[in-house]
């Protein structure tokens, strides 16, 4: 007990039960040594008898014997000695006295076997040996006991027969001691052993308290874990047995060892005939080896198997199925078992299949739609070509201020009409989801400032402050699709501008997230208007949905902008919303994601070339659209031959290219029987001697995507129809000036569209153009003519203004009078160009003479100026000019100039003086002058033309014809000169030819120094310029709308 | 209940000690019973004081002369025997010896010759002989298996007795040391020692008869 007490990890309870263990083991031992020694001393007993028969049977005495007293003592006495200690092994085996008694019998028996062998030396190694064999017990104390009746004996048998025990009858002490010492010798190693057993048990016996506390244990988790299992088992046989799929289970190789009852229900197969490959019977034939092939690709593995298939039921109904099984593995070691499901999806196949016809159906409606809108929005757009087309030609001739009003109303409707067309067209193609959105280069400030420029007079007109912010971080040159972009930003800036009553609309652009490939970039749009509730925000964006059902009656509108605006944002990778509270204003607001330019990307040159005189080829199936492109380039000098088809356009390249005078342009539709544009883009492209030929594609179906196709079969432009004449002119101006050929990138990259030159013309919007003269009249037409062609207008009223501010601001080009006082145009040119010298510039300047008079021309070369227009200056003229100058002064700076090749019409149509009498005495006003002037006041400046009248009126007119009839009474040439030259300009301007030339004449007259005759001209013009008064008075008091819509 | 079980343990003990102390008592009883029957002697009989001149028995003239009288039977000559080859090694060649078996009349050869007669003949330096219908026990005067008489050259009898301790009880003793001092030492006073061994007469009848004629 000792030993477990030095087991301080033992707690009390396994103390105990080792000791008990202990115990019972020790109590076993000594039973079972009892036995042992109860059976040897039987044995023992017998023994002795045979010993004593063997040795001394009989004692003699002559012949007769009797039985020897030695067998008698080993019957009884031995008998006696084992009888005692047997009978207690009986009756008490294990009892502490049995053992002590056995151990006495023992060594009592051993003195009586020496004795009966007669004293053999041999016979005492049986002491020992009982020693030896006591020591069984493993309890020394037994060993002492054995000793204890050995000493004994001997002392006994010392004292009393000492012979008997030494053979001497008087035995030495050291015998007895020697007898004693080997006793217990062999007694202190027995009872060493008996210890070291003892101990030997006892760790045995922690050993196995232990042993049984860790086996009680796993016992325990194992009772635990079975039951957990048996539940788990349980709980899967329940779900299993009613689980609406079929449930399977499999061994690691494949084979079928279990499916529940909705399986056997589902296949008509039951477990004992599914069992191992026999599922293999309820395959269809048409399915059956796909199957087992793919299950046996998959048994084994330890991925998992999903597949759908049909079986066959042993009563023939076809089913499908759907499969799917997935790897066990135990103790994440190796795949044992596949466990799976089957389900049933007939109906579910079936559906499919409805819905696949139904979507097949779907989509044949749809692509029928689809195909429907385009040919409708060709059907359509090709008359609104013919109506704005021809309208635009009606308004070019001469027409009565009725007339006009009538033509421009026709014209307006019909693009509020297309614009009309063009949303439902938009809406109908995203509901089909065929919107698709162009990628190409944009210059991003600009379509933001294109955009808040189209809708500056709206909000100008309801008194509304509209600003625009662009971040400075915003990048400038990206990717994207700027008409999309621009239609959601006038979308919102309108609506913005519909709703809101008083105080200010802004616009601001901010960047969101950059990479390398593109940018994120948010716009919000901000009102102080009449706001919206979070419901009504909720459902904005909605089709046909606004605000509230009166929103419609009040501000009008389809109430499709939104839900367009915020598909388009959707296909340009951004999002769309509106954050507002009532009474507070809104900020509508979205994202778009935009792509980055290239780095040689760079924006359109001016359109620089002389269209005069370029032999164009019109190709395009409907005669009206040939008819009006033909007029349309005809009036800017060209020469056009018109083509029906494809294969008749190339037999006219063919034709041309033989006779030496190749087409340089080329105008394709692109819809045509037959051969469509881009079709005869790539025969023409085939064609090397048809190389130089410039192409524009004129299309009217409206097709996102047809302009990327485009430049890829070699078209240089691309407009949509009905092209504005001045899109037309400028596209094919930027295309005819090699706009496009520049540099390999930029022949990948770029396209001449209506977005192109719309940025283009706004980058020529941030250039200043200064206006020399003296002329207040001819101040305003050319201020307002230049601000209409996108350029910024500064005056000077004499020459040496003029000096003094190109000294202070840089100009693109000088429009300079010739006749103005102080300085005339010629000294300030000169001085202009003395300056320059020294700084090695050169500003462009273009004369603006109403003299055009004979050398005039080579006067004003001479004095250093560049070019020259004869007054009046048409808004064309003035294009021109300055495209031309304006580009070869940004883009061939270093070069030579350029010879002064002046506007056809300067040269052709420049009157010689008096001409205008003849021509246009029978009305007071030339329309082809004026018309341009009405167009400005329409387009730009409301009351501009109100201004210029009264000003002609009123202001300089009647000054001036004071100032002839002075001159004529004091018959000062000068001053008559002076004046006259004065009239006759302002008289120019304002489309007064018969009087303009009326005062050149009298110009003329002055200039030879002579004021003779001149009274009779001075009262023709009274006369005239009474009935420019009338005619200017009528327009005057002509209603706004009619002038507006001009 | 535990004046109950203290009772029974009470009682089981005292039998256990009562019934220890009887077995003790009747071992040792039997023990003491067995001992004394081995330390009791045999007859010493009556030897002859000088060799007797009947026997038939040779002598070699210089040295004297060691008789052993033994039964073929006894078990208890077994130790003598023993005893006398131990002697034998210091008194080879200094004495002739003769080992005489009792054959008494009527009795065939293989009554004498027993493992007894072998054990004595394999000692070395012993004559055996077989004392045919006990002439020569009779003429030595011995009574008792196991009895040595040792007479000098001169045929004076020097010793007469056992050369064993008790009966079958090999071991040294008093009578073979003497035996051998005797005839190794040449000591000469003569020495009579007990005997142990069966009786080398028939017992006598109840009627007187007499034991010296088997």
């Amino acid at each position: 007990m000792e030993s477990l007490d030095v087991v301080p990890a033992l707690g009390e309870t396994m103390r105990q039960r080792a000791a008990e263990l202990f115990r019972e083991h020790l109590h076993a031992i000594e039973r079972r040594t009892d036995q042992l020694f109860g059976r040897l001393l039987a044995v023992e007993w017998l023994a002795g008898i045979v010993a004593a028969l063997w040795i001394s049977p009989r004692t003699w005495a002559g012949q007769f014997s009797q039985t020897h007293l030695h067998v008698w003592a080993a019957v009884l006495l031995g008998g006696a000695i084992v009888a005692f200690p047997i009978a207690l092994v009986g009756t008490r085996p294990g009892k502490t006295s049995t053992r002590h008694m056995v151990a006495a019998g023992q060594m009592l028996f051993g003195a009586l076997l020496i004795h009966l062998t007669g004293g053999r030396i041999e016979t005492h190694f049986f002491i020992f040996g009982s020693l030896a064999f006591l020591a069984f017990y493993r309890d020394w104390r037994v060993l002492i006991t054995a000793s204890l009746v050995v000493a004994v004996d001997h002392l006994v048998r010392g004292l009393f027969w000492p012979e008997s025990v030494y053979g001497v009858l008087a035995a030495s002490l050291w015998r007895t001691l020697e007898h004693a010492g080997w006793v217990i010798f062999e007694d202190l190693f027995l009872i060493a052993a008996c210890t070291r057993g003892i101990q030997e048990m006892m760790s045995i016996a922690e050993r196995q308290a232990q042993l049984e506390s860790v086996n009680a244990g796993i016992e325990a988790q194992v009772r635990d874990r079975t039951a957990d299992l048996t539940t788990s088992e349980e709980r899967f046989r329940t779900l299993s047995g009613s689980a609406p799929v079929g449930i399977f289970k499999t061994d690691a190789e494949g084979s079928l060892v279990y499916v529940n009852a909705r399986w056997q229900e589902l296949t008509g197969l039951t477990m004992e005939e599914a069992r191992g490959q026999g599922w293999s019977r309820m395959l269809h034939p048409e399915d059956r080896d796909a199957v087992l092939a793919s299950w046996a690709g998959y048994a084994g593995t330890d991925g998992g198997y999903e597949r759908e298939f049909r079986i066959r039921t042993p009563r023939g109904a076809e089913k499908w199925v759907h499969a799917r099984a997935a790897g066990v593995r135990a103790g994440g070691g190796a795949v044992t078992e596949h466990v799976g499901t089957i389900e049933d999806v007939t109906a579910r196949r079936g559906s499919e299949a409805v819905l696949r016809e139904a979507k097949q159906a779907a989509e044949d409606a749809t692509r029928a739609k689809s195909e429907f809108l385009a040919n409708m929005s060709h059907e359509i757009r090709t008359p609104m070509n013919g109506v704005i087309g021809m309208t635009g030609l009606l308004l070019d001739t001469r027409l009565s201020p009725e007339q006009r009003g009538y033509a421009e109303t026709v014209r307006s409707s019909g693009e509020a009409l297309l614009t009309l067309i063009n949303d439902i067209l938009d809406f109908s193609k995203i509901e089909a989801g065929r919107m698709e959105i162009e990628v190409i280069d944009l210059d991003l400030h600009v379509a933001i400032e294109e955009a808040v420029t189209l809708l500056a007079e709206r909000a100008h007109a309801k008194h509304l402050e509209l600003a625009c912010l662009v971040q400075h971080d915003v990048p400038r040159a990206l990717r994207g699709d700027p008409g999309r972009l621009r239609q959601v930003l006038v979308n919102l800036l309108g609506n913005a501008i519909k709703f809101t009553v008083s105080g200010e609309v802004i616009l601001r652009a901010r960047l969101v997230e950059t990479a390398d490939s593109g940018v994120l970039v948010r716009f919000e749009v901000t009102d102080s208007g009449i706001g919206m509730t979070p419901e009504v925000a909720a459902r904005l964006f909605r089709p046909f949905s606004q605000a509230d059902g009166t929103t419609s009656r009040k501000f009008g509108g389809t109430g499709l902008g939104l839900a367009i605006s915020k598909q388009l944002t959707g296909l340009m990778g951004g999002d769309i919303g509106v954050d507002s509270a009532p009474d507070k204003g809104s900020t509508f607001w979205f994202t778009v994601r935009l792509q980055r330019q290239a780095e040689d990307s760079e924006p359109l040159p001016p359109p620089t070339a002389n269209l005069r005189g370029l032999r164009l080829l019109i190709v395009d199936d409907n005669a009206a659209n040939r008819e009006i492109l033909k007029e349309q380039t005809r009036s800017w000098g060209m020469a056009s031959e018109l083509a029906e088809s494809g294969p008749q356009a190339l037999e006219l390249l063919r034709a041309a290219a033989a006779r030496g005078r190749p087409f340089q342009a080329a105008i394709v539709d692109m819809q045509m029987p037959g051969m469509d544009g881009i079709t005869l883009a790539h025969a023409i492209k085939k064609d090397t001697c048809f190389a130089p030929l410039r192409m524009i594609m004129l299309t009217s179906m409206g097709m996102r995507g047809q302009a990327e196709a485009s430049r890829k079969a070699g078209f240089a432009g691309f407009l949509a129809k009905p092209a504005h004449p001045s899109q037309l002119f400028d596209c094919l101006a930027t295309v005819m000036s090699g706009g496009v050929e520049k540099g390999p990138a930029r022949k990948n990259t770029s396209l001449v569209t209506r977005h192109s030159l719309r940025e283009a013309k706004a980058a020529r919007n941030r250039l200043r153009i200064l206006v020399a003269d003296d002329n207040e009249t001819n101040q305003m037409v050319a201020v307002q003519m230049l601000q209409k062609l996108g350029y910024q207008a500064d005056v000077a009223a004499n020459g040496l203004e003029a000096v003094e501010a190109l000294g202070r601001i840089r100009y693109a080009l000088v429009l300079m009078d010739c006749q103005m006082p102080e300085m005339d145009g010629f000294g300030a040119t000169r001085a202009i160009r003395q300056a320059e010298a020294s700084r090695g510039t050169h500003t462009p300047i273009v004369a603006m003479t109403a003299n055009a008079m004979k050398g005039d021309r080579e006067k004003c070369l001479d004095a250093g100026m560049d070019d020259y227009l004869a007054k009046p200056v048409k808004t064309d003229e003035i294009r021109w000019a300055l495209d031309r100058w304006i580009a070869r002064a940004e883009t061939s700076r270093d070069q030579p100039r350029p010879a002064a090749t002046p506007h056809p019409r300067s040269e052709t149509k420049a009157p010689p003086a008096g001409a205008g009498t003849k021509k246009r005495r029978e009305t007071a006003i030339d329309e082809a002058v004026f018309a341009p002037l009405r167009e400005v006041d329409a387009e730009r400046a409301p009351g501009f033309l109100l201004g210029l009248i009264d000003k002609f009126l009123e202001g300089e007119s009647p000054t001036r014809l004071a100032a002839l009839h002075e001159a004529v009474l004091r018959a000062d040439a000068g001053m008559l000169v002076k004046a006259a030259h004065g009239l006759r300009g302002s008289a120019a301007v304002i489309g007064a030819s018969p009087l303009a030339a009326l005062c050149a004449q009298v110009e003329e007259r002055g200039r030879a120094g002579s004021v003779e005759g001149t009274a009779s001209l001075l009262a023709r013009i009274e006369d005239e310029f009474q009935r420019v008064r009338k005619a200017l008075t009528a327009e005057r008091k002509a209603p706004a709308p009619k002038r507006k819509t001009a | 209940m535990n004046e109950g079980a203290g009772s029974i343990n009470w009682r089981r003990r005292s039998w256990l000690t009562v019934g220890t102390v009887i077995w003790l008592a009747a071992v040792g009883l039997g023990m003491e019973k067995l001992l004394r029957f081995s330390e009791t002697s045999g007859d010493p009989g009556a030897p002859p004081a000088r060799w007797p001149r009947d026997s038939r028995l040779p002598r070699q003239p210089g040295l004297p002369t060691m008789v052993v009288l033994a039964h073929p039977h006894c078990p208890c000559t077994r130790a003598s025997l023993e005893e006398l080859g131990r002697a034998m090694v210091r008194c080879r060649d200094r004495v002739t010896v003769y080992v005489l078996f009792l054959q008494p009349d009527g009795v065939d050869d293989g009554w004498v010759k027993t493992d007894l007669w072998d054990s004595a003949a394999a000692i070395p330096g012993v004559t055996v002989l077989a004392d045919v219908e006990g002439l020569e026990t009779r003429q030595f005067g011995a009574a008792t298996s196991g009895q040595v008489l040792l007479y000098d050259v001169a045929g004076k009898l020097l010793f007469s007795g056992g050369i064993t301790q008790a009966r079958g009880h090999a071991g040294d003793n008093p009578g073979r040391e003497a035996l051998v001092g005797m005839v190794a030492g040449g000591a000469s006073a003569p020495r009579i020692q007990p005997v142990f061994g069966c009786s080398m007469r028939d017992p006598a009848p109840r009627e007187g008869r007499d034991s010296w004629n088997p």
